[in-house]
């Protein structure tokens, strides 16, 4: 599942390739065949160390994706003519936390009433400061 | 509640009700700590100090005793979060909730996550009856938030075209997964982090 995670967040670059990537997270997500689902299934259990290292490696690949995309846009704003309001620096790291907080939270949510609406809700929350204008 | 389980506990003494409520508390805290799946009934007939046959008076299998801890747990809950959230009208009042949250959970360094959203975790793939009933109370819980974002919304603080029910499961979301990257962490830590993001988002919302 992170080398997954790893080909589409390691060429996400933009707000397009990120919603690409979360577009294809939701779905993953909410199939009950899928490895995803099955990997955030797994109860918290004796090995919650080797759990927190692939949660450690899945934020770090989020993070980074995240950092790129902030970095693109700082650099659109610079060479576009409009004038936008300052916006608050965005944390890429602490937004990272958020988005598999998210994840993880919707998962249980959309599981529990067999619906997308809560993942999708979770991570338009998110994910809010890199795909709006 | 189900329908025979409301019927059944409506008939009961006092007495009877004393030790119902006995059986329930000892079986929530046991589920709570050490998961649904590792209860047995043996082991809250031990921590509640009845006999195995009062036990199946109240309750005829795991399935039903799961179900009362749920209406239990959910109860428990619903009145904390509604004392907190009742008369929460800004982003300071959020974050103060947001505290508290923390607070509860660094009693236990995070290890044993939200005990509705465990439950969740559990039981929703195997028990329609307590898939239902937690549905509804997550729901309860999510429009709590919804009506404190009415309130920012009615303030300013947040515009008036915000999806606000969706806002609140994208809150309530984070809230979840936070207690369960805590509680693989078995440190809060994530969890502060997931909150503090959500409501600087929601704060971010005024500014666009």
């Amino acid at each position: 599942m992170l080398a997954r995670e790893d080909a589409l967040l390691s060429t996400a670059h933009d707000a397009g390739a990120l919603k690409t990537w979360r577009t294809h997270l939701v779905a993953e997500v909410t199939d009950p065949r899928s490895p995803y689902a099955s990997a955030l299934r797994q109860v918290c259990d004796s090995a919650s160390c080797t759990r927190s290292g692939f949660l450690e490696h899945w934020t770090d690949l989020i993070a980074k994706a995240l950092e790129r995309v902030l970095s693109q846009h700082v650099c659109d704003e610079r060479s576009s003519a409009k004038r936008r309001p300052a916006r608050r620096r965005i944390d890429a790291d602490r937004t990272a936390v958020l988005v598999l907080a998210a994840v993880h939270g919707g998962a249980v949510l959309s599981r529990l009433s067999r619906d997308g609406g809560p993942i999708d809700a979770a991570l338009d929350l998110a994910l809010a400061p890199f795909l709006t204008d | 509640m189900t329908t025979a389980d409301s019927s059944h506990e409506r008939r009961l003494t006092p007495r009877g009700a004393r030790t119902r409520a006995k059986i329930v508390d000892a079986a929530a805290e046991l589920m709570y700590v050490r998961g649904v799946g590792a209860t047995t009934l043996d082991d809250v007939v031990a921590a509640s100090a009845v006999s195995k046959s009062q036990l199946y008076h109240h309750f005829n299998g795991k399935d039903a005793l799961v179900r009362a801890v749920i209406d239990r747990t959910g109860q428990r809950i619903m009145e904390r979060e509604q004392n907190a959230l009742g008369r929460v009208s800004s982003i300071a009042g959020l974050r103060r909730w947001r505290d508290a949250l923390i607070r509860n959970n660094a009693l236990q360094h995070g290890a044993y996550g939200c005990a509705l959203g465990s439950l969740a975790s559990e039981v929703s793939d195997h028990d329609a009856v307590a898939r239902e009933n937690l549905t509804a109370l997550f729901r309860e819980w999510t429009e709590l938030l919804a009506a404190v974002l009415h309130r920012l919304q009615a303030d300013g603080a947040i515009p008036d075209d915000a999806p606000i029910d969706d806002l609140a499961t994208g809150l309530m979301g984070a809230v979840q997964g936070g207690y369960l990257l805590a509680q693989m962490a078995r440190d809060v830590t994530p969890m502060a982090t997931s909150i503090d993001m959500a409501i600087a988002h929601l704060e971010d919302l005024s500014a666009q």
